[in-house]
């Protein structure tokens, strides 16, 4: 019966914790599918090949695996002129944060060197952490973004009918200030933010080090 | 889009000889890699049966067997036939999972055009277990009800029963017709029903999950799973039924049968590098277009995006 079932909905965001599936989002193929083309649009087997440059056999393989743990789902079929099968496929979400914790946990050394990486890269914007205080601010900042990611993942939408009528632009920005919104209702949030921050200006050139 | 028509079927296999046709190099390629591939796992799977077997029964034991099968059959009929299926199914296993790899790459045309010879290996690499088990159903399936049969009726009525059973009175090369004919219509059904078992465990589905998915599928898209499967076994009749025919009728008449002879090897041929691949691929586009998911409501199309007033997070 025509219409009788509902095409899986397109999460705003999505939060991954699941240590197998962080694995699999590592793979650097898997990992351009879903983040740079299917949380955006959806699309063939065929579209992926060509501008990824991988082999249409690859690209399936990879397909079916991010399928399988509900990454992706099927979202038309349709037959061309030529006579091939095009299924659509589409990300769960159409934006996609990794569990830092969760991440450390999976990735072992990669994903705390690049924490590492991204506070000394600070320093470009003039705020140098000494090396011996690496550690606390990687501390803090994973405390920051799991809080955040907390509170981000929770649905908060009340009208998920009327958010399918939206323009994609519109949904982003409502998002976003729904988002915001919430992350500063959180005190646990507001706590580790401005604790951050105090953490940031200390460092900044010519101030104090001393937090 | 799912129901059958004349006119579809004639698509289908229109639209399945064109691709195996522009995909001939991969499947020739594919082919010959995955039978040296068979080959080789054939001998590995050999060595594990008989190596035990020879350090277990010994050779005088290897050979009594074998020799029991020859000279008399009639001696524990049932245990011979057993244990020569134990034997025989891990053997073919190679070859199952060689026609399940040729249906990855059915896939990868159906999906997306094109497809390429190392393809092959990905699916029997990775698809290895699944396969296999999928041409045990098969096997299991297919030649399983017949095999209870004979052993039922040698059980009861004793080994005369499988010379008068299967092989009429006359000479032991011609098979009883009306058994015979029971027999086709038996394989056609069986592997007509399980037609869609290879598309849906290179979609992604376990055995089991793939053996009910494609029985449900041929019962439920009867007009056209079995439309465009009988349409594969009419060309594949046309194809073969000739050489049986000239055979046997005009076995004397010397010029036919250079004729014959001459037409065998085209045929093979394109029995194996055309029609075969053919097949997987009609089989596999029949599996999408039945398996789409085109009841689903339809929600607003996705505009194209513009610039986020807000930004940040």
């Amino acid at each position: 019966m025509p219409g009788s079932k509902t095409k899986p909905r397109v999460k705003d965001m999505e939060i991954i914790e699941d240590k197998k599936l962080i694995q699999l989002l590592m793979e650097p193929t898997r990992a351009k599918i879903v983040f740079d083309y299917l949380v955006k649009d959806a699309m063939t087997v065929k579209q992926l090949s060509e501008v990824t440059g991988k082999n249409p056999g690859t690209i399936l393989h990879h397909i079916q695996k991010l399928k399988e743990v509900g990454l992706l789902f099927e979202e038309r079929t349709e037959i061309t002129t030529t006579g091939i099968v095009q299924r659509y496929y589409r990300a769960s979400a159409r934006e996609y944060r990794m569990g830092i914790s969760e991440m450390v946990q999976a990735t072992g050394d990669d994903a705390t060197k690049r924490l590492r990486s991204i506070i000394t890269s600070l320093s470009v914007y003039g705020i140098d952490i000494p090396e011996r205080q690496i550690g606390e601010a990687v501390d803090r900042l994973t405390a920051l973004i799991d809080r955040e990611n907390e509170i981000s993942s929770r649905n908060l939408i009340v009208n998920e009918v009327e958010l399918d009528r939206l323009s994609s632009s519109e949904r982003g920005d409502v998002s976003r200030i729904i988002r915001r919104f919430a992350l500063e209702e959180d005190s646990q949030y507001r706590e580790l933010r401005d604790s951050w921050h105090a953490f940031l200006r200390a460092h900044r050139t010519g101030a104090s080090n001393n937090v | 889009m799912k129901n059958a028509s004349v006119r579809i079927i004639l698509d289908d296999l229109k639209v399945s000889f064109k691709f195996a046709l522009k995909n001939v190099i991969s499947y020739i390629l594919a082919l010959f890699g995955v039978l040296i591939i068979s080959g080789i796992l054939l001998v590995f799977v050999a060595i594990l049966i008989f190596v035990p077997l020879f350090f277990g029964v010994g050779i005088e034991g290897l050979i009594f067997f074998f020799e029991s099968v020859v000279a008399d059959p009639s001696t524990g009929f049932a245990n011979i036939l057993v244990g020569g299926l134990a034997i025989a199914l891990p053997l073919a296993a190679p070859f199952f999972v060689a026609i399940g790899a040729l249906f990855g790459m059915g896939r990868e045309i159906v999906e997306s055009e094109g497809t390429s010879a190392e393809g092959v290996f990905t699916w029997y690499k990775k698809k290895f277990f699944s396969l296999a088990g999928g041409g045990l159903v098969l096997f299991l399936v297919v030649l399983g009800p017949l095999i209870l049969v004979i052993l039922g009726g040698v059980a009861v009525f004793g080994i005369d029963f499988f010379n008068f059973a299967l092989i009429s009175s006359g000479t032991a090369s011609t098979m009883n017709p009306i058994i015979g004919a029971v027999l086709m219509i038996w394989f056609a059904v069986s592997l007509g029903l399980l037609s869609m078992l290879f598309p849906a465990i290179i979609d992604g589905y376990s055995v089991f999950g793939a053996t009910k998915k494609s029985i449900r599928l041929s019962i439920t898209y009867f007009d056209r799973v079995f439309g465009v499967w009988m349409a594969y076994l009419l060309i594949l009749g046309a194809l073969i039924l000739p050489f049986i025919v000239t055979a046997f009728t005009m076995s004397s008449f010397e010029p036919a049968l250079i004729l014959l002879g001459s037409m065998a090897v085209p045929a093979i041929l394109f029995l194996i590098f055309i029609f075969m691949p053919a097949l997987t691929i009609g089989l596999t586009r029949v599996y999408m277009i039945l398996t789409a998911d085109d009841e689903y409501e339809e929600h607003p199309q996705e505009d194209t995006s513009g610039p986020n007033f807000i930004g940040g997070l």
